[in-house]
């Protein structure tokens, strides 16, 4: 025996202790236990909160402001200041954070859908399917995703793209620049998952192709995907707001934590107000924290293979 | 070896055409071109008609195609509308600005990482690895522009310690040793940005690297010949945890030479990245697609590269 | 009697896991005489290894806790800095592993790996200690020395490998040898030049040998002087005839029932009923109850001492040979 396989050993027992938990119910203790995931799901949580709910609270709209309060430092009536046109910039920045929460997750959704199910076909088929997607993969890997997106927003700035629909064509450039990761990931699993037995019973039982992947073969690589789509959102996030940044992504009326910060761009508001964006700024760097430590959380607690 | 790097240059020959397929098609997508995006008022519609067809602008998108493929294939990228020289000449006057900011925050964050790496993983979960962790997400975590704009506020604006932006003092021309000096002062802080934003995801990954090494049944035989703590981590577990950093080197090489463009964009850093970004808005196909196809390019090569890497590291391999 | 150069007082070594305590070592007392080979014998997971391992203090995870005392030379190594332990280890004690695939570093040279012990502990020069690493190369019977010392791990055999151990391991001439399972894990044929080798060096240099093994047959070829471990425990040690000619404890009489006999015809071959106990949280009793044949009702609810029962050499932790089970048995008959 060797000292190292000791741990190994008692670990195992205490697994055998409790082997009547679900493997989910396994996960959810072994996440709550690593604090700093916890923290960044609270953090989130707030954020998510806070900016869904927080505007109904809010005494002010963007409709209704008034221009002769603009360029107010943060005071007792605007917490966090006013911007050039006099409007209050907390509820800009809660209604900012609906967009990029929101442009974040569907881009991931996006991102999910097609990594998941490319990858599963490329699994499953092998062969020709699998070259095909796989090559397409490459070819996406190695395309410079900041360029192509900077490239994209320009084209939906030059196709005069409706601002209030622009978001949703945002989500899905940002989805769809991302899937490969994912669907590299899945199809591993997928080609690892159709050798065992359980497939082989799916076999004898003649299910068609589209039941064997999507009610066996997905179900079990979801949590694989979780972590993914975790991480992504942190990534679709942090593309988005560099977009809106530069004045491609969402833009104005409708705010985004990215094109608030925008207002630095003009020197006499990055020197003297930054209440105008260093607030955003610091919302972004708070969220894509704790998506991240959720992400990593979530890693340890559902992908037991990638911890070390 | 040598056949083995002939081949993966020669599997990169479909993936290069498809990447090509893309970004054109992609830029194809871009309505308006070189002439409507210069915006001159001067230009009357047969002058604008008669540059179009000089820049080969009237054909049709998958003519246009084959054509810049085919110069392509010759090594002929053509002349940058917005600069007037050659592609490959605009890319040399500033690819070497970017390289500079690239290469020092490359050896920075390479030389942090490990440190903050090894040391994380040597006293696993002390207050010290918490704290490392936690930069580590922040670092992971943060939006370049974001941080580029807060370091100028606090550095060059309130603190004035160095220049808002540009590489070198306005006026000074200065040479030799003043010259570097200067370059120095003026790259400090988007050096220190752009090593921030990688030294996260590089911490991280030598913090489980080592980790893993440090478990190894090696490390225990080489504690047990009573060697200095010292030695064991930096030379015995190091050497080992270092062989798959290596290939993260080769995935280094598109940064190294693409540029970082919105911070090139925030510092005002005349590097090819922020040159990228001008290409962009004005519609400069050649130096665009260009480009895009020479990062595409360097991100294949880096790919190979660092499989390359990773035989040389590893005495396991490198005699196969 | 020969000097005593290791002697094991009441050492115990604790893990803390999440799932309760594990007790790995607990309580145990042996010594090793100079120029002897001592065997622990015992099942996986008995604490033989950490026995050893809490000799070097190389125990590190989970976190452990030992305490007791470790005299080696006249010091408690458990007392020693860590800077006088490094100063021990690989120069007054040393050790060879199980696995001698993974315990050579793989991107270090052979050379560089003997080189560095006598370096350190020797401070022998670079020119001084390539010779040197190469007459051991040598000594642990190893052609072509010089291109060996070049070689990378991965280029040699297990067997090979497990020399090139060796070879570090008394690059310095220890007092001390520590070999843990040093053959298991490798071919029948290679194990038997592995075990002459070390026996043929013990002679050349007379170093004390605590020999760590599963295997009997290794035992009855090496040792000098047997301890039978089990759960933690020292249950039975006497020198090795005796301990093969008689056996006490159920257990070791189980082992050696075990082992098959070249020669003797048996239908199938013995083994013991039930496993090793979990070693988490054991209970304070004879931890082999519930697979002894000859268990009691004493065995389930009180620890039996360990002591010499007739042949003072000859010691065994066993209710079967006390008076007190007796007291005991007729006690709860009456009761």
């Amino acid at each position: 025996m060797s000292t190292e396989s000791l741990p190994v050993k008692t670990k195992a027992a205490a697994n055998l202790a409790k082997s009547a938990d679900s493997p989910w119910r396994l996960a959810f203790r072994q996440f709550s236990r690593n604090r700093l995931a916890v923290a960044g799901f609270i953090i989130l949580l707030v954020m998510a909160v806070i900016c869904f709910i927080g505007p109904l609270f809010s005494p002010y709209n963007l409709y209704d402001y008034s221009i002769k309060d603009k360029n107010l430092a943060p005071n007792a009536h605007y917490w966090l200041g006013t911007d050039k046109l006099g409007r209050d910039v907390l509820l800009r920045l809660m209604l900012a954070g609906r967009i990029s929460l929101l442009v974040g997750i569907v881009a991931t959704l996006v991102t999910v859908l097609i990594g998941s199910i490319l990858g599963a076909l490329s699994g499953f088929y092998r062969k020709f399917v699998d070259t095909v997607i796989m090559r397409t993969a490459d070819i996406f890997m190695s395309l410079p995703t900041l360029p192509i997106l900077i490239i994209l927003g320009t084209v939906l700035s030059d196709l005069k793209v409706h601002p209030s629909y622009r978001i949703y064509f945002l989500m899905l450039i940002i989805g769809l620049l991302n899937w490969t990761t994912l669907a590299r990931l899945v199809r591993g699993q997928v080609l690892m998952l159709r050798e065992q037995e359980f497939m082989q019973a799916t076999e004898a039982l003649g299910l068609r192709d589209r039941r064997k992947i999507f009610r066996h073969l997905l179900p079990n690589t979801v949590p694989i995907i979780i972590v993914t789509a975790t991480l992504s959102v942190a990534s679709a996030i942090l593309y988005e707001s560099a977009m809106s940044y530069l004045g491609i992504g969402v833009v104005p009326p409708t705010p985004s934590w990215g094109n608030m910060i925008a207002d630095a761009n003009s020197l006499i508001d990055f020197r003297k107000r930054p209440w105008l964006w260093i607030p955003p700024g610091m919302c972004i760097l708070i969220t894509t924290v704790a998506i991240n430590l959720i992400g990593d959380g979530l890693r340890d607690a559902l992908d037991p293979k990638s911890k070390k | 070896m040598r056949q083995y790097i002939i081949r993966r240059l020669l599997q990169m020959i479909p993936t290069l055409i498809g990447i090509s397929i893309v970004v054109f098609a992609i830029t194809a997508l871009v309505p308006g071109d070189y002439i409507t995006a210069r915006n001159n008022p001067n230009m009357t519609v047969e002058k604008a008609e008669e540059l179009r067809r000089l820049y080969g602008l009237d054909k049709p998108d998958i003519q246009r195609y084959f054509i810049w493929a085919g110069n392509m294939l010759q090594g002929k990228f053509g002349d940058s509308l917005q600069h007037k020289k050659p592609v490959l000449e605009v890319i040399n006057t500033y690819v070497w600005n970017s390289f500079i900011i690239a290469f020092c925050s490359l050896v920075l964050s390479w030389f942090f990482a490990i440190i903050a790496g090894v040391f994380s993983a040597k006293f696993q979960y002390s207050l010290l690895d918490k704290l490392i962790t936690l930069f580590v997400f922040v670092c992971m975590s943060l939006p370049s522009f974001f941080i580029g704009l807060l370091v100028i506020k606090i550095f060059a604006l309130t603190l004035n310690w160095f220049p808002v932006g540009g590489m070198t003092t306005g006026g000074l021309n200065a040479t030799g040793w003043a010259y570097v000096k200067d370059v120095a002062y003026h790259g400090f802080l988007p050096i220190l940005v752009l090593t921030m934003l990688s030294t996260g995801s590089l911490t991280r990954y030598f913090r489980t690297s080592m980790l893993e090494v440090i478990r190894q049944d090696y490390i225990r035989t080489a504690r047990a010949k009573g060697l200095k703590e010292r030695t064991v981590i930096f030379k015995h577990a190091l050497r080992n945890a270092m062989i798959p950093a290596i290939t993260l080197l080769g995935f280094e090489l598109p940064a190294l030479f693409g540029g970082a463009i919105i911070l090139e964009h925030i510092f005002i850093w005349p590097g090819i990245g922020q040159v990228y970004l001008g290409s962009i808005s004005m519609r400069d196909y050649p130096f665009m697609l260009g480009f895009t196809i020479i990062l595409a390019a360097l991100t294949l090569l880096g790919n190979m590269l660092s499989d390359v890497l990773y035989g040389v590291a590893d005495p396991r391999i490198r005699l196969k | 009697m020969a000097k005593e150069i290791v002697q094991f007082r009441n050492l115990e070594t604790h893990f803390h896991t999440p799932a309760g305590i594990v007790k790995a070592v607990d309580n145990v007392s042996f010594s090793i005489r100079e120029g002897e080979t001592l065997c622990v014998v015992g099942e996986s997971g008995c604490g033989k290894s950490v026995t050893a391992m809490s000799l070097m203090r190389l125990v590190e995870s989970p976190p452990a806790r030992i305490s007791g005392e470790i005299w080696f030379d006249g010091k408690d190594v458990l007392k020693l800095s860590k800077k006088e332990m490094s100063n021990l280890r690989g120069n007054d004690i040393s050790i060879i592993f199980q696995e001698p695939m993974s315990s050579l570093n793989p991107v270090l040279t052979i050379g560089e790996q003997i080189t560095e012990p006598l370096a350190r502990h020797l401070l022998m020069d670079r020119k001084e200690a390539k010779k040197r690493a190469i007459e051991l190369i040598r000594l642990v019977g190893i052609p072509r020395a010089e291109a060996i010392f070049d070689a990378y791990p991965h280029e040699l055999s297990g067997g090979m490998r497990q020399r090139v151990m060796i070879a570090i391991a008394l690059s310095c001439n220890p007092k001390l040898l520590i070999a843990d399972e040093p053959t298991t894990a490798l071919d029948v044929t290679i194990q038997a030049q592995i075990l002459d080798l070390m026996r043929d060096l013990k002679k050349k240099f007379s170093t004390a040998i605590m020999l760590i093994t599963h295997d009997l047959g290794v035992v009855a070829e090496m040792a000098d002087y047997v301890v039978v471990m089990y759960a933690g425990k020292i249950i039975e040690e006497a020198p090795v005839l005796e301990l093969f000619q008689n056996p006490q404890h159920p257990y070791t009489k189980g082992l050696l029932n075990a082992k098959p006999i070249l020669g003797q015809k048996r239908e199938r071959l013995y083994s013991i009923p039930g496993q090793v106990p979990n070693p988490i949280e054991l209970e304070d009793n004879c931890h082999f109850h519930d697979r002894c044949e000859y268990c009691m009702e004493i065995c389930r609810i009180k620890p039996p001492p360990f002591r010499a029962h007739g042949n003072d050499k000859h010691k065994t932790a066993c209710w079967l040979y006390e008076e007190e089970r007796e007291i005991h048995e007729r006690s709860s008959h009456t009761g």
